[in-house]
């Protein structure tokens, strides 16, 4: 074509202005190609920044995949989002479910062997309600980073949250025990009431006599375990009837729910070096035996009575002048063939470092010489009845400067304290010292007290008697409140568990007490002197 | 082969040309293909050559039109809130803007991203395939001459700038997913600079006068002499007829009352450049705690979540731009006022940038429309438009008037350039 040589064409036309040729130029960039260079650059560093985010993706293998979502269900540690769940399929086997997560790359230097993945979702127990906020927010995954190991990305999921985490300051101990009883992972660890840590697990591989109880106490409390301090099962309510009366124990409610450890450094061991980590420690069955194991200075001595021993027990209190200073270990009864006599040997325990032993001059450290001084002074050993209940007996040492003088005989395989034989004639004396005292009483006046404060009592009665009906309505709603729990418990815990069949007996006696209460209201409504008389006799 | 309508050449193939920026005339048959012919005094495209021209355009043109229907069917973006799943296409924006009250924006999105691409793509088709067709169909000439006017508004590719912001303000919150819309509209965008690129709307024209749907312009032009701003086409002002000869539209010496028009809108922009930058253009409100974002406040924003090269882009096109705009043109008119003879080559460059660049205001528009279609979750989150965002629009639509009232040959005849 003879267009492509335009300049051989422009030419002047218009005689006003000068024509020029244009400036040809080849068709290079455009500036309208700015606009997607800009797209394709932001484009790209869009994707650089979100890929460049994007951490490692890991796979958790749960047992169950419930709660989770994939595209929802987020990967949380102490709330920090780190990940969310892209998918959640099973094994091939359906075994397990692997969880695919898409993790931050923050999470990326934490993802280590012993890191820890479970399921946060609402958890209740007798003693602790966890997760409650997924309720409203779902369920997440929280993970517990690993501290060593080598990288990974395929993990195993717990099925329950650990009890600590391993970022929790503090320090675990084991305490061996011979029966692991109610401790379970997660019960409370106890000081003073107060509730420092944690049981980590309860565990009995077999190879060993004990059970394992690892426990976990948290940081500022862990300087209270010593070398020496004493940790016994708070678990339930110990109630003792010995011949020191009753005892009953108890750390915190929810170590009767639940169970628990308590401990406790005794006085002498205050200063010794805190515990190593991982330290082992004995674990009593409760803080009587305890504080006794802390005793550790311990002599015996027998004791035989040729009387009945009978309401005398292994454990029984050694008493002397009223205070526990031992215990009765062993007896047994010895015939004696030859002296055709019948003898009861009492071994006893006594805890030196109950005596405070002073002004002894050094050169008679001995015990022995200090024993047979005191036998010398009339120190004796005696049966006493501690309670006219339940008849028990316990061993006193007591001075009897009238006794006839005895020696400490130093028998195989413990030295032999001589004592003296239950006195009834002291009891007869002392009752008709009693009875005496009674009849010197001024009986007149007594009785007239007696009419007026029977008058007040019987208003008092009144009273009483109008709010006991409300009493036992209430009593009456109580149980069947209780009842309802019972069922929607059995709903959680299965009609056939423990804890509903121990429950149930528990109802059961709330409701004979409340059935007793009200007999008793009434007969005291009809015999209110039997306040002060006691209950009439059957004719 | 010859087609049998096609008519002999005018003599020897040359033409008179008008530069748009200064009014200087050339007088040249057509350049060799892969060539462009630019003003000697201001440096402006006289005329594009670009190889192949009309076939690779209806080539580019017909696969627009598969991908536009794509991009407005196709879901567009799903984000996930709280595990609460929404997803939004093309439209779902202009919805929510409607539904929120503002359907002067609803309307300005949805031609812009919408009616506009597709009826320049269809258009392109129509006139393209229609002129190699053997019986032509009606309008041609007509449809062509509205294609140019339509020009402008399509604007797809700032729409796309548009999504990547939208993107990066709804990452703080929500898990994104892309649909196919979304490349779709990439490759959209693409396509519709590759057209602008490679059609030359003079071939297009020429190509109509061989199949005789226009008229050949008279071979011998005598002074005075009037540009056609549809066509392009410099021919002899006949007396008593401001049509022109070619396309039929009504020409003028100068873009009528050009000065006086362009002041009005640039003042107006002014006036409406203060609400838009005061008022919040958009409100997040998430689990009843709201924010609203002005435009300054929005690049802040991402400025502090470290997303600073959209921050830039942001900043750029939503604060430099409309102030380099308003400025520009006011420098401009009062240059001319003034008859400066003062870098009138520079200034005739500012005025095309200052014409071209005016859609890239459009970006936070685009961003806020697809940001009220997402998230509309009720009480976890919502995006409700502002005030601002209106006044925005307005400064960026009535710039964009005023850029194109504006006759850059004012300058040079204000100068004595052209006499």
């Amino acid at each position: 074509m003879t267009e492509l040589d335009p300049l051989a064409h422009a030419r002047t036309k218009d005689s006003d202005l000068p024509l020029k040729p244009p400036e040809i130029r080849r068709r290079r960039f455009s500036p309208i190609w700015i606009l997607p260079i800009v797209a394709v650059l932001v484009a790209a560093w869009l994707a650089y920044t979100a890929l460049a985010e994007k951490g490692p993706v890991i796979t958790i293998s749960f047992r169950t995949a419930s709660g989770l979502e994939a595209g929802k269900t987020q990967i949380k540690y102490h709330d920090i989002e780190l990940g969310i769940v892209k998918h959640i399929e099973p094994t091939p086997d359906l075994s397990q479910i692997i969880v695919t997560a898409q993790m931050d790359k923050r999470a990326a230097p934490h993802l280590k062997e012993d890191t820890h993945f479970w399921v946060v979702r609402p958890r209740l127990s007798l003693t602790n309600f966890s997760g409650l906020e997924t309720l409203v927010s779902g369920n997440y995954i929280e993970m517990d980073p690993g501290r060593s190991g080598a990288a990974t990305n395929k993990f195993t999921g717990l099925e329950e949250p650990p009890v600590v985490r391993s970022d929790e300051p503090g320090t675990t101990y084991t305490v061996t025990t011979a029966r692991g009883g109610s401790l379970s992972s997660g019960d409370p660890v106890f000081f003073r009431g107060i509730a420092v840590g944690d049981v980590i697990s309860s565990t009995f591989d077999g190879t060993q006599k004990d059970i394992q109880v690892r426990i976990f106490v948290k940081k500022p409390y862990d300087a209270l375990i010593k070398e020496g301090t004493t940790f016994w099962n708070a678990s339930g309510i110990t109630v003792t009837a010995g011949a020191d009366g009753f005892k009953f124990e108890l750390e915190s409610l929810a170590a009767v729910l639940s169970g628990g450890i308590a401990f406790e450094t005794p006085e002498k061991a205050q200063n010794n070096a805190p515990a190593a980590a991982d330290a082992v420690f004995p674990l009593y069955n409760n803080r009587t035996a305890a504080v006794e194991s802390s005793y550790t200075d311990r002599t015996r001595l027998l004791v035989v009575f040729s009387g009945s021993v009978k309401g005398l027990e292994i454990g029984a209190p050694v008493m002397a002048q009223g205070l526990p200073v031992g215990r009765v270990v062993d007896f047994r009864l010895v015939v004696d063939a030859a002296a055709n006599t019948v003898r009861v040997p009492v071994i006893i325990e006594l805890d030196v470092a109950r005596f405070g032993i002073v002004n002894q001059p050094a050169a008679e450290a001995g015990k022995g010489n200090l024993l047979r001084q005191f036998v010398a002074l009339g120190l004796r050993a005696q049966l006493k009845s501690s309670s006219l209940i339940t008849g028990s007996l316990y061993v006193a040492m007591d001075f009897f400067p009238d006794a006839p003088t005895a020696e400490v005989a130093m028998t195989d395989p413990y030295p032999t304290l001589p004592t003296v034989p239950m006195d009834m004639e002291n009891i007869t004396r002392s009752v008709s010292q009693v009875l005496d005292k009674i009849a010197a009483l001024p009986l007149d006046q007594v009785v007239s007290d007696v009419h007026g404060t029977l008058g007040e009592a019987q208003t008092l009665l009144r009273n009483a008697n109008t709010r006991t009906g409300p009493l036992l309505t209430s009593l009456q709603e109580t149980s069947q409140a209780a009842q309802l729990v019972l069922k929607s418990l059995g709903n959680s815990y299965g009609s056939d568990s423990q804890v509903r069949g121990e429950l149930a007996d528990l109802l059961r006696q709330l409701q004979d007490t409340a059935r007793s209460v009200k007999v008793l209201a009434s007969y005291l409504e009809q015999h209110p002197e039997s306040l002060v008389r006691g209950k009439a006799q059957q004719r | 082969m010859t087609e049998p309508c096609r008519r002999e050449r005018d003599d020897q193939g040359t033409r008179l040309f008008e530069c748009r920026g200064c009014g200087l005339r050339y007088e040249f048959g057509l350049p060799p293909s892969d060539t462009k012919a630019t003003c000697r005094r201001c440096g402006a495209t006289l005329l594009s050559m670009p190889a192949d021209s009309l076939r690779r355009s209806l080539a580019l043109a017909l696969t627009g039109i598969v991908l536009i229907v794509v991009a407005n069917t196709m879901p567009f973006m799903s984000i996930m809130i709280q595990g609460r799943l929404q997803q939004a296409s093309l439209l779902t924006g202009n919805e929510a803007l409607f539904r929120d009250g503002l359907w002067s924006l609803a309307a300005l999105v949805l031609f812009t991203t919408v009616v506009a691409p597709a009826l320049k793509l269809g258009a392109l088709v129509y006139v393209l395939l229609g002129v190699t067709l053997p019986r032509p169909p009606l309008g041609l000439p007509l449809v062509f001459g509205w294609l140019e006017r339509l020009r402008p508004w399509s604007m797809i590719e700032v729409y796309l700038l548009g999504v990547f912001v939208a993107y990066v303000k709804l990452l703080d919150f929500a898990s994104i997913e892309v649909g196919v819309a979304c490349y779709a509209l990439g490759l959209l965008m693409l396509l519709m600079v590759m057209i602008d690129s490679v059609l030359s709307p003079e071939l297009v024209w020429r190509a109509m006068e061989d199949r005789g749907l226009v008229a050949y312009p008279p071979p011998r032009a005598a002074p005075p002499l009037l540009l056609c701003e549809t066509c392009a086409l410099v021919s002899a002002s006949a007396a008593g007829s401001s049509a022109c000869p070619r396309c039929g539209a009504r020409r003028h010496f100068r873009k009528p009352e050009s000065v006086t028009r362009t002041w009005a809108l640039v003042l107006t922009a002014v006036i409406l450049y203060l609400p838009a930058n005061i008022f919040p253009v958009m409100t997040v409100i998430s689990f009843g705690k709201g924010e609203p974002d002005t435009i300054l406040s929005g690049v802040k924003s991402l400025f502090q979540a470290g997303m600073w090269p959209l921050a830039l882009l942001v900043f750029f096109a939503s604060i430099t731009v409309p102030a380099l705009k308003i400025g520009g043109l006011l420098f401009l008119l009062i240059t001319t006022r003034r008859g400066s003879r003062w870098h009138l080559r520079d200034r005739t460059l500012l005025y095309r940038i200052v014409e071209s660049i005016g859609r890239w205001s459009m970006i936070d528009i685009f961003m806020l429309s697809i940001l009220a279609g997402l998230v509309q979750l009720g009480s976890i989150a919502t995006i409700s438009p502002g005030v601002g965002a209106v006044s925005f629009a307005a400064v960026v639509i009535i710039t964009m008037f005023a850029a194109a009232a504006f006759d850059p040959r004012l300058m040079w005849d204000a100068a004595g350039e052209n006499r």
